[in-house]
């Protein structure tokens, strides 16, 4: 289950901060980003593939801490969730940042907006 | 304490509505092998557990559990959607309508409410171990039925992922009853409860 989720990861683009910028608001570029009122980073494609990215390694990391949990001596288990964890973080700072869309209410990035709140909602199709 | 993640564990995208189907898959929110009371289940057996490593297994696992419940509400939100009148007057789904709209309550296929009565917890580490083993695999059996009542791919893909799930989680279980077991020796096995008799 792991070894797979991991080449999941390898598999997907190489993108740690989507190329819209967070700050064009109202404007549309052609390419990769469109933004709109409110948080619209993540009709983006780009931001798309930030998120599918995020969920593939979280995923990978929550079955990595179950296996720790019952094997907390494994050096290889450990070695494999460090290094899978220190990518989380350009990733999260692309969502609050770049996507306007904070992963938890602790990561609000923007000093303008209060991004924590804007739809769409993880159950919607839209967001998925 | 928890902190809400504003994504599923895995994505779910459905594009053709089908209330008779939610009506089936709201056992997985509300019924005796759903998410809720998994979840229930092992957050609240946590609290009698004497080994660190089994009180990791259950915060964790119960904790997922709970990403899973929040996966199925979004299979049904999706499957309810932009509803005719025709998809739900004289279906079985018209039954839930009347009380619910397309909110979500807990409840089985059936129509019974959640219940904590579907949760065993008996504050002794081995059998509540044992109670979780069954449980995944019960939940792990209502997965097989819903795939065996749709061909809707969408709706297949994330149902698919949740019954990997309760696999894995299985043999986590697996692990966890073994690492309860090798405390106790041929002399004390089944002598005392290690939730209460020994202090930690």
């Amino acid at each position: 289950m792991v070894d797979r989720s991991s080449r999941q990861i390898r598999q997907t683009a190489n993108i740690t901060q989507p190329s819209c910028n967070g700050d064009m608001h109202g404007t549309v570029r052609p390419g990769s980003c469109q933004q709109g009122n409110g948080s619209h980073g993540m009709e983006s494609s780009a931001c798309k593939a930030l998120l599918h990215r995020l969920q593939a390694l979280d995923f990978s990391i929550i079955d990595t801490v179950l296996y720790l949990n019952a094997y907390p001596d494994s050096r290889e288990a450990l070695a494999y969730y460090q290094k899978l964890v220190a990518e989380r973080d350009s990733l999260k700072m692309g969502m609050a940042q770049t996507c306007h869309s904070p992963v938890t209410a602790f990561e609000n990035a923007s000093t303008d907006s209060w991004d924590w709140i804007n739809g769409p909602w993880p159950w919607e199709a839209s967001a998925n | 304490m928890w902190i809400y993640e504003k994504k599923l564990e895995y994505p779910v995208k459905i594009k053709n509505p089908n209330p008779q189907l939610a009506q089936i898959i709201i056992s997985q929110l509300g019924g005796p092998d759903g998410e809720l009371a998994a979840s229930m289940r092992y957050l609240n057996q946590r609290y009698a557990s004497p080994y660190d490593k089994v009180t990791g297994i259950l915060t964790d696992v119960g904790t997922e559990e709970l990403a899973h419940l929040e996966i199925v509400a979004a299979i049904l939100y999706q499957l309810t959607r932009n509803l005719t009148p025709d998809q739900i007057a004289g279906t079985p789904f018209a039954t839930y309508f009347v009380d619910h709209t397309t909110g979500l309550y807990p409840v089985a296929a059936s129509g019974v409410p959640f219940d904590m009565k579907y949760v065993g917890i008996k504050g002794d580490i081995l059998t509540d171990l044992n109670e979780d083993l069954a449980a995944e695999q019960k939940a792990r059996t209502t997965y097989d039925n819903i795939l065996r009542l749709t061909d809707d791919p969408d709706v297949r893909d994330p149902i698919k992922f949740l019954r990997e799930r309760e696999i894995v989680h299985y043999q986590r279980f697996g692990d966890a009853i073994r690492i309860a077991q090798d405390h106790l020796d041929s002399k004390n096995f089944y002598a005392y409860n290690p939730s209460f008799d020994k202090q930690r």
